[in-house]
């Protein structure tokens, strides 16, 4: 059973026109893609859908074997504490130490602090934030910023990874330590899905790449070696 | 664990104070000031609605209209009444004392010696099996007294009017008092989630379910409702307080007055905890509303 399947889908926002048109995607189980094309193309809504921020106008979806048309409030919100996101704006609340915003999938999944510290200091310290604990998002660089948004997504092990431009603000060495990151989550068995520009990264990653032009999404090209384990 | 290790309680997913804050707070701080002067004001009239009624209802004036009576025919009448069932005490009011009544409108020293004026008597009656005017009537006449009696009907009627206006209009002014609360704290609930909408998004997109977000706005305006409560209801608390000693000794037989009793200091307690109770609640109602509209 596909992790992710949409099919013949398109979506709108309020009433304008469909922005994403006819897509079909099925993402198996422990597969990693990167999501691909120009600015505007659709990746940013396509991701959208796929996360529950967005609804779709027509068309199917299914999100771990449910179908989303037919989900309750709260089956939607256990499906998404199933997704880990890093959004391209970050989405850092900036009251919460970068330690709270870490652990805030926890938080809001109802599990107790006890039982996620020592993980979420773990990570940050992955992530070379170790001595940022205490910190407030408005005292870090962007690239720094980005890091945190990443290890709040990956902080739960979701079984589906999104990544809206993850290594967008931070230099290469550290896109490739990131990149590292999301490749061992996925060897741990999450399903990962990155849209990204830097071709440079994804060319080197060796994972198939799916193409979006014009809300029209393109079948996956065939793998090629990974460059990035 | 790291020395790093950060504070040990979860702080609240909502920054601690915001913009919206300060003006709320004063908003609801007056509201509750004024909803528990009402709610006092609301009680003296109930305990002075109560009052009149007893004193009205528990007394019979008798007036002796023979205005030449000997000084043994007022204690016969007296001591008769005294006998009667139903009758706790009887209080003769002399000459004097009807002088006295008199010189408010006629002025002192205007009232000549030989003006007749009647014997007036107080008749406080047993509050359990109170004697009727019937009986006392015939009582008088039986003992060859004639008198008039008077059991304040009519007063009475109109006392009860008034007492249960002002019992009405107290309880009104509360009931909009409560619903003005509520409005504001729907209403700046509202404001805060729409100024919160990157955090709501957050926790939404986390998977936090709506009951989740809706705790965290209603902690924030449970615990502002108690400040702004505590605030309200301290001010009134002194501003009654200040009444009543300003009151003290001049305490109108008509007007409701202010009593800083148990009671009166119960309302003043309970006012913070239902403001900080009503405020949750509108909250949470108000998030979940919101919340449910968006999807």
């Amino acid at each position: 059973m596909p992790v992710l399947a949409l099919n013949d889908l398109y979506m709108r926002y309020g009433d304008g026109p469909d922005v994403l048109h006819a897509i079909n995607l099925n993402l198996a189980p422990g597969s990693f893609h990167f999501l691909t094309g120009p600015s505007g193309a659709g990746k940013s809504s396509l991701l959208k859908l796929i996360y529950l921020a967005q609804h779709s106008a027509r068309g199917r979806m299914r999100l771990f074997g449910q179908n989303i048309s037919q989900c309750s409030r709260n089956e939607k919100a256990l499906l998404r504490r199933r997704i880990g996101v890093v959004f391209q704006e970050f989405r850092l609340l900036d009251h919460l130490s970068v330690f709270e915003n870490i652990a805030l999938p926890l938080r809001a999944a109802g599990i107790k602090r006890e039982d996620y510290e020592e993980d979420v200091v773990e990570l940050l310290s992955w992530v070379g934030l170790g001595d940022a604990i205490n910190d407030f998002p408005r005292t870090l660089s962007g690239g720094e910023k980005q890091r945190v948004a990443i290890a709040r997504a990956v902080v739960a092990k979701p079984e589906l990874l999104i990544a809206d431009e993850p290594t967008g603000n931070v230099d290469p060495q550290m896109a490739i330590r990131l990149m590292r990151l999301f490749v061992e989550l996925n060897r741990l068995g999450s399903t990962v899905l990155i849209a990204s520009h830097d071709l440079q990264l994804v060319r080197a990653s060796g994972a198939p790449v799916l193409t979006i032009n014009e809300g029209h999404l393109s079948p996956p090209k065939a793998p090629r070696k990974r460059g990035l384990t | 664990m790291s020395t790093n290790t950060p504070h040990d309680s979860p702080p609240s997913m909502l920054p601690l104070r915001s913009k919206e804050d300060g003006p709320l707070f004063f908003v609801i701080a007056i509201i509750i000031f004024l909803a528990c002067v009402s709610a006092l004001i609301t009680r003296a009239a109930f305990v002075s609605a109560a009052n009149w009624r007893a004193d009205l209802n528990g007394a019979m004036t008798v007036q002796i209209k023979d205005a030449k009576a000997q000084d043994l025919k007022v204690k016969r009448a007296a001591g008769l009444l005294r006998a009667m069932p139903g009758v706790k005490s009887v209080t003769v009011f002399d000459r004097a004392h009807a002088k006295a009544l008199l010189e408010p409108w006629l002025g002192a020293g205007n009232i000549p010696d030989d003006l007749p004026l009647p014997i007036i008597m107080g008749v406080d009656l047993n509050p359990k099996t109170p004697a009727s005017k019937d009986a006392i009537t015939l009582a008088l006449k039986a003992g060859d007294i004639r008198a008039e009696v008077d059991d304040h009907r009519r007063w009475s009627g109109e006392m009860n009017t008034a007492a249960s206006f002002l019992q009405i209009f107290s309880l009104a002014a509360l009931s909009l008092l409560l619903s003005a609360s509520i409005a504001v704290t729907g209403f700046a609930t509202r404001a805060n989630l729409a100024a919160r909408r990157d955090v709501v998004n957050t926790l939404h997109l986390a998977g936090a379910f709506d009951r989740f977000i809706a705790e965290q706005f209603e902690r924030r305006f449970g615990a502002l409702g108690l400040r702004a409560g505590l605030m309200g209801a301290a001010l009134a608390g002194l501003v009654v307080g200040a009444a009543q000693l300003l009151a003290h000794g001049s305490a109108s037989l008509l007007l409701p007055v202010f009593r800083l009793d148990l009671v009166g200091f119960g309302i003043l307690i309970l006012a913070p905890i239902l403001t900080a109770f009503l405020g949750a609640l509108t909250a949470r109602m108000t998030v979940m509303a919101n919340l449910r509209e968006q999807e």
